[in-house]
C-alpha cells in the first residue's frame, strides 16, 4: 500500500479535511447518519456479524454466502414452459386445497379481501353453491390451505390458487427448479381483489377452458417463452413491471403472436383472447414477472450465513419475509397502509392493508427498485418527479448485494437495477426496500381503489437479523 | 486479419447500448470491427451482408446476443476483454458522478470507487467500530481517531484487520502521516527513509517534526492506538506496520514509540526485530531499563528528543537542533512548578523528567511513578502536571489542541497563584490544531497580568512549539510571537522539560 496513494473515505468530523484537501489526496466526506438509526443494540449485532463470522483470509463468510445468492440470482434463467391446470404441476393439491397470498395465516385472522376470495375460490371448484356454505367449510377445516411460497408459487393480491385454476409453469432453465403463478384476471371485478360473484367466477372458467389451452399451446409452439429477457427489453421500454407492464404484455404477445393466432383462429372466442393478451389487459405481464422472479429467487433459498432476502409477500393482514440464511422461518409484523394516491371517490379509510406476493418483483430488482427506469409509472405510485423515482432507484442499491447488468436502466447510462436485499445493509441504512403496490378496498369484492409505494416494518428486518446472529453467532 | 465470433446465450442488451458497446470496444482495442447485434433474423442478414457470419452466429438464437469481431488476435481479445467487461459490470461510477449522488455509508463509498484504501474515523464509539468493520470488510485500512471502544471489540477488529492484511490505527489515534498525507492532528513534514510506529499521538508528532527539523524525512508514521502493545491486544496493528515497513526498500530506519509494551508483546517486538535487517529505535514513555533492547541492537532513547537525536544521527552524525543554544539563564525560582499540556505523552515525558529534579510534593492527572494521582476537579499543594487531553476534561467538548480555552483558563489561574514559580507549557501546532494558539497564550499572559496586578509578569513561562515551519502557522511565527511575549521558547519538549525544572532545582 505504501507505494500506492491513499485515498480516503472520511467518516465524521470535517476538521480533518483540509490536509486532505492541501496534499491533493482524494476523499469523500460521507453524508453520515448513525447506522441502525442510532439503536446501539442492533449496532452491537451488526458489528458482531461482521467481525464474528470470518474466513481464513479474514472475509466474511456473509458477504461470501451474500456474492453466491447475488450470482445465482444474476444466472437464473427463467423461460414459460407451459400453462397447465395448478393439481397437475404442483404436487399434492385435491379438490379442497388452495393456495394463498403472504405468509401463513388463519381464516378467522384474515382480511375481507382474502376471506372472500377463498369463497370465491370454493364456489370456483364447484365445493359450494353459496358464500355461507364456503364460509361453512372453511370455520371447519374442509379446506386445506396453505401459503403459495411453500409451493414454489406466487399470487397477486389475494393471490389464490385451486386445484383447476390454470397456471404458468416457468422454469429457471440454469437451476431446472419451476415456479407457478395464475394468470392474470383483467382489470374490473376480480377474485385477486377478493371479488366472487357468478361473473368472477364465469372469467375464471374462461381463464381455465378457453385462454389457457391456447396460450399453451402456443407457448409450447414457440419452444418456450424467455421471461429473462422480455423483461431486460421493458425495462428499457418504460416497464418497471409491477405497476406497469404494458411493454412487457406487448412484448410477450410479440414472442408467442403467430403460434397464437393459429391456437385461436377457430375459435368463436379467438379475437377475445387476442384482446385480452395485447388489447384490455396492460398488466397481463405483472404475473408472468412474478412467476420468473420466483423461479430466480427459489435457488438463493437456503445458501448458509447469506443474509439476502428471498421473498417479500403480504398476505392482507401480515408482512413476512424468508431469509436464505434462516430458510423455512417467516418473519413477520404486520403490513403497512401504503403511501398511495387514490382513485377518485375512494380514500386512505377504504384501503386494506397490503397484500400480495407481487413483492417476489422487487426482491429480484424490478418494480419499485426500478422505478428511475419507468417514468410514466411515478405519478401513478405518487413519487412526485422523475428524479424521485431515480433517487428511489439509487437508494436501493444501499441495501442490496450488487447491481444486475442484465437489467440495465438506459436513462441512468445502463446501470443495473439494485438486486438481491442484504437485511443488515436494511436494518445499518435504515432504508427499507421500496415496493410498487396496488391498493385493494378493504372490502371483498370491490378492486383496486389506489396504488402507491410501500415498505415492509423495519420490525421484521430487525427480527431477522437477531435470529440470523443468534443461528450463526450462537 | 481474423474472425471471432461471441455469442452469450440468453442475453438481451438494448441495441442503443450494443451500439456503444460495438463502438468503444473497437476503439479501446484496435480491432477494424467489432458488431455487437442480438441474433435475430434481420440482424443475422445484417451480419452476411458485412462479411461476419459464422456458424457460431447462424445457429444463434434471436434471445442469444451475438458479437463479431475483426482483428489480429491481440486486438480480437482486446475487444473480448472490453465486451465482457461492459456486459458484466455496471457502469455506475459515471452515473453517480453525473447525479451528484450523495454517499452514506462505507460500502456505498467502496462499491462507488473500489481505490478508496483508507478509512478516517471520528465518530461517536459505539458506531465508529461498525464503521471501522465495515471499512476492513471493503478492504480499506482504518485510522480510528474515536475512542470509546472496548478493548475486546478493539481486538475483534484488528484481528480481522491482520487476516485481512490490514492495519487498524487506533482507536483513539490522533495522528499519523501516511503516504506522505498528514491524518488528523499531524504536521507537514519532509519525506524520507524513516518509518515510524508510535502508540501515543503527541509522541509521534514530536518525533516526525524534530526528524524533520533535523533533516531527516518521513517515509510513514503509523498510529496505533495506545493499547495495541497491550498484551491484550499483542501489538497487532504494530507488527502490520512493522512487516510494511520491513518490506519496502525505502524505510531504512524504523521508530517505535509508545508507553512500555506489555510484558509478552515486548518480547515479541524483540524477537521480530532481530531479523528484520533494518536498524530500529524506540523509547518507551516512562520506561528506564533498555537492557533486553540495548541487547537485541537496537538504539533506544530516554526522551523523545534523544530517541530523535539518535535516529537523525544514524542518517547524518553531525545533525544538531536549529535554535538549542537560545536557553537564557533563568535565574533561581521559588514556588511550584505548573505544567499545562495539550499533548498526552509531552505530558508524560515533562512529568518524567521534572519528577527526577523536584524535590517536594508532585501530582498529575496522569499515572506517573513518583507522582499523587489527582483528579481536574482537586486542588494541590505542590508542582502539578495537567493532561487537558484526558477523557475527564473532554467528555462533550472539543480536545484542547483544537479548542484552547480549558487550558489558557488553567494557564492564568497558575500565573496568578502566589505560590507558582514556572509555568511549563506545550503547544502542538498543524493540522486539526487551533491556529491561533500563540496569540490566545499572549491574551491569557495579559489577562493573568491583570487579575494579579502585574505580578504574574515575575513568573518564568516555559514552552516547546511541536510543529515544522512548513506548518501554517508556522512554528517559526509562532515560536516568535510567543518569545516576544516573555515566553521561553526551547527547541523541545524535553529540554523545555528539564530548563523548567532545573530553574527550581537549582
Amino acid at each position: 500500500m505504501s507505494k500506492e496513494n491513499i485515498q480516503v473515505v472520511a467518516v465524521g468530523v470535517d476538521v480533518f479535511d483540509a490536509a486532505l484537501s492541501e496534499t491533493d489526496t482524494p476523499f469523500v466526506r460521507l453524508d453520515w447518519t448513525p447506522p441502525a438509526g442510532g439503536n446501539t443494540a442492533m449496532v452491537e449485532q451488526l458489528f458482531r456479524l461482521e467481525t464474528g463470522l470470518l474466513d481464513e483470509d479474514g472475509n466474511s463468510l456473509i458477504d461470501t454466502a451474500n456474492a453466491e445468492a447475488l450470482a445465482r440470482l444474476r444466472r437464473g434463467l427463467p423461460v414459460l414452459k407451459r400453462v397447465r391446470p395448478a393439481h397437475e404441476v404442483i404436487g399434492g393439491m385435491d379438490k379442497h386445497t388452495i393456495f394463498h397470498a403472504g405468509p401463513p395465516i388463519r381464516w378467522e385472522d384474515m382480511c375481507g379481501p382474502m376471506q372472500g376470495a377463498f369463497i370465491g375460490a370454493i364456489k370456483y371448484e364447484g365445493l359450494a353453491e353459496t358464500d355461507e356454505e364456503a364460509e361453512k367449510m372453511m370455520a371447519d377445516g374442509k379446506i386445506k390451505y396453505s401459503p403459495n411460497h411453500h409451493q414454489g408459487a406466487v399470487g397477486p393480491m389475494t393471490g389464490m390458487i385451486s386445484y383447476s385454476m390454470p397456471v404458468f409453469v416457468v422454469e429457471n432453465e440454469e437451476f431446472g427448479n419451476t415456479a407457478f403463478c395464475t394468470i392474470n384476471e383483467g382489470i374490473g371485478k376480480v377474485m385477486r381483489f377478493g371479488a366472487n360473484d357468478a361473473s368472477v367466477v364465469a372469467n375464471l372458467k374462461w381463464l381455465e377452458t378457453v385462454l389457457a389451452p391456447a396460450l399453451d399451446a402456443a407457448v409450447v409452439e414457440a419452444g418456450g417463452v424467455n421471461l429473462k429477457n422480455i423483461m431486460s427489453q421493458s425495462l428499457a421500454m418504460g416497464d418497471e413491471m409491477h405497476q406497469r407492464n404494458v411493454a412487457a404484455s406487448l412484448n410477450f404477445h410479440k414472442a408467442i403472436a403467430g403460434p397464437f393466432l393459429d391456437a385461436v383462429k377457430d375459435s368463436p372466442d379467438g379475437r377475445k383472447a387476442v384482446e385480452f393478451l395485447a388489447g384490455k389487459n396492460e398488466q397481463f405481464f405483472l404475473n408472468l414477472a412474478m412467476a420468473a422472479c420466483k423461479a430466480v429467487m427459489d435457488p438463493c433459498r437456503g445458501i448458509p450465513y447469506s443474509t439476502v432476502v428471498t421473498a417479500m409477500s403480504r398476505n392482507g393482514v401480515n408482512f413476512g419475509i424468508n431469509v436464505s440464511g434462516l430458510d423455512g422461518e417467516w418473519f413477520q409484523a404486520p403490513c403497512l397502509k401504503p403511501q398511495a394516491l387514490y382513485f377518485p371517490g375512494y380514500t386512505e379509510a377504504d384501503a386494506n392493508p397490503d397484500m400480495g406476493d407481487s413483492a417476489i418483483v422487487e426482491c429480484y430488482g424490478i418494480g419499485g427498485f426500478a422505478m428511475g427506469s419507468a417514468p410514466a409509472v411515478v405519478r401513478f405510485v405518487g413519487a412526485g418527479s422523475t428524479a424521485d423515482a431515480i433517487r428511489y432507484t439509487d437508494s436501493m442499491r444501499q441495501i442490496c448485494v450488487g447491481e444486475n447488468p442484465d437489467l440495465p436502466i438506459p436513462n441512468m447510462n445502463f446501470t443495473g437495477t439494485a438486486s438481491a436485499i442484504d437485511i443488515r445493509q436494511v436494518v445499518a441504512s435504515g432504508i427499507l426496500p421500496v415496493i410498487n403496490t396496488g391498493v385493494a378496498h378493504r372490502l371483498a369484492g370491490i378492486g383496486q381503489v389506489g396504488a402507491g409505494i410501500v415498505t415492509p416494518p423495519m420490525d421484521i428486518m430487525e427480527k431477522a437479523l437477531l435470529a440470523f446472529s443468534k443461528k450463526y453467532l450462537g | 486479419m481474423s474472425h471471432r465470433a461471441v455469442i452469450r446465450n440468453n442475453t438481451y442488451r438494448d441495441s442503443i447500448f450494443l451500439m456503444k458497446l460495438s463502438a468503444q470496444a473497437a476503439r479501446e482495442s484496435g480491432a477494424a470491427t467489432v458488431s455487437a447485434m442480438m441474433a435475430t433474423d434481420r440482424n443475422k442478414e445484417l451480419f452476411t451482408d458485412s462479411g461476419l457470419m459464422t456458424p457460431d452466429i447462424a445457429s444463434a438464437k434471436a434471445n442469444d446476443l451475438a458479437i463479431a469481431i475483426e482483428g489480429d488476435d491481440a486486438q480480437i481479445a482486446a475487444a473480448e476483454a472490453v465486451v465482457n467487461r461492459m456486459l458484466d459490470e455496471s457502469p455506475s461510477g459515471d452515473a453517480a458522478d453525473e447525479r451528484d449522488e450523495n454517499l452514506h455509508t462505507v460500502r456505498q463509498a467502496a462499491r462507488k470507487n473500489g481505490k478508496f484504501n483508507l478509512a478516517l474515523i471520528s465518530v461517536a464509539g459505539d458506531y465508529a467500530r461498525y464503521e471501522a468493520a465495515e471499512a476492513l470488510a471493503s478492504n480499506m485500512d482504518v485510522m480510528l481517531y474515536s475512542d470509546n471502544i472496548s478493548l475486546a471489540d478493539e481486538l475483534a477488529l484488528k484481528s480481522m484487520a491482520v487476516k485481512k492484511g490490514l492495519i487498524v490505527m487506533g482507536p483513539d489515534c490522533g495522528t499519523a502521516i501516511i503516504d506522505g498525507v498528514p491524518l488528523a492532528f499531524a504536521n507537514v513534514v519532509r519525506p524520507g527513509p524513516v518509518g515510524i510506529i508510535g502508540a501515543s499521538g503527541t509522541g509521534l508528532q514530536e518525533v516526525t517534526c524534530l526528524l524533520d527539523r533535523l533533516g531527516v524525512g518521513i517515509n510513514q508514521a503509523y498510529g496505533i492506538g495506545g493499547r495495541d502493545l497491550k498484551d491484550d491486544i499483542g501489538g497487532l496493528s504494530c507488527f502490520v506496520a512493522l512487516e510494511r515497513l520491513a518490506k519496502d526498500d525505502d524505510v531504512k530506519a524504523i521508530v517505535i514509540l509508545g508507553k512500555p509494551p506489555g510484558k509478552a508483546t515486548r518480547a515479541k517486538i524483540l524477537e521480530r526485530v532481530k531479523t528484520l535487517g533494518k536498524p530500529v529505535f524506540v523509547h518507551y514513555v516512562g520506561a528506564d531499563d533498555y537492557a533486553p533492547e540495548t541487547a537485541a541492537g537496537i538504539v533506544s532513547g530516554l526522551d523523545l528528543t534523544e530517541l530523535s537525536l539518535a535516529v537523525a544521527k544514524h542518517f547524518n552524525k553531525d545533525a544538531a537542533l536549529d535554535d538549542n543554544a537560545s536557553a537564557p539563564d533563568a535565574g533561581k525560582r521559588s514556588g511550584y512548578l505548573v505544567g499545562i499540556f495539550g499533548g498526552g505523552t509531552l505530558a508524560q515525558e515533562a512529568a518524567v523528567l521534572c519528577g527526577k529534579k523536584l524535590s517536594g510534593p508532585k501530582a498529575t492527572n496522569l499515572s506517573v511513578p513518583g507522582y499523587e494521582k489527582i483528579t481536574g476537579k482537586d486542588s494541590f499543594d505542590g508542582h502539578v502536571f495537567w493532561d487537558l487531553g484526558e477523557d475527564e476534561f473532554t467528555v462533550g467538548r472539543p480536545h484542547p489542541m483544537m479548542a484552547p480555552d480549558l487550558k489558557m483558563d488553567r494557564l492564568v489561574d497558575a500565573l496568578c497563584n502566589p505560590h507558582v514559580g514556572v509555568v511549563l507549557m506545550d503547544m502542538v501546532i498543524g493540522y486539526g490544531s487551533h491556529p491561533a494558539q500563540a496569540d490566545l497564550a499572549i491574551e491569557a499572559l495579559e489577562r493573568a497580568a491583570t487579575q494579579s496586578n502585574g505580578e504574574s509578569r515575575n513568573k518564568l513561562v516555559v514552552a516547546s512549539v511541536c510543529g515544522t515551519d512548513k506548518d501554517r502557522p508556522s512554528r517559526k511565527e509562532e515560536v516568535k510571537k510567543l518569545r516576544d511575549a516573555g515566553i521561553v521558547v526551547l527547541a523541545t519538549n524535553a529540554i523545555a522539560a528539564s530548563y523548567a525544572a532545573d530553574a527550581l532545582a537549582r
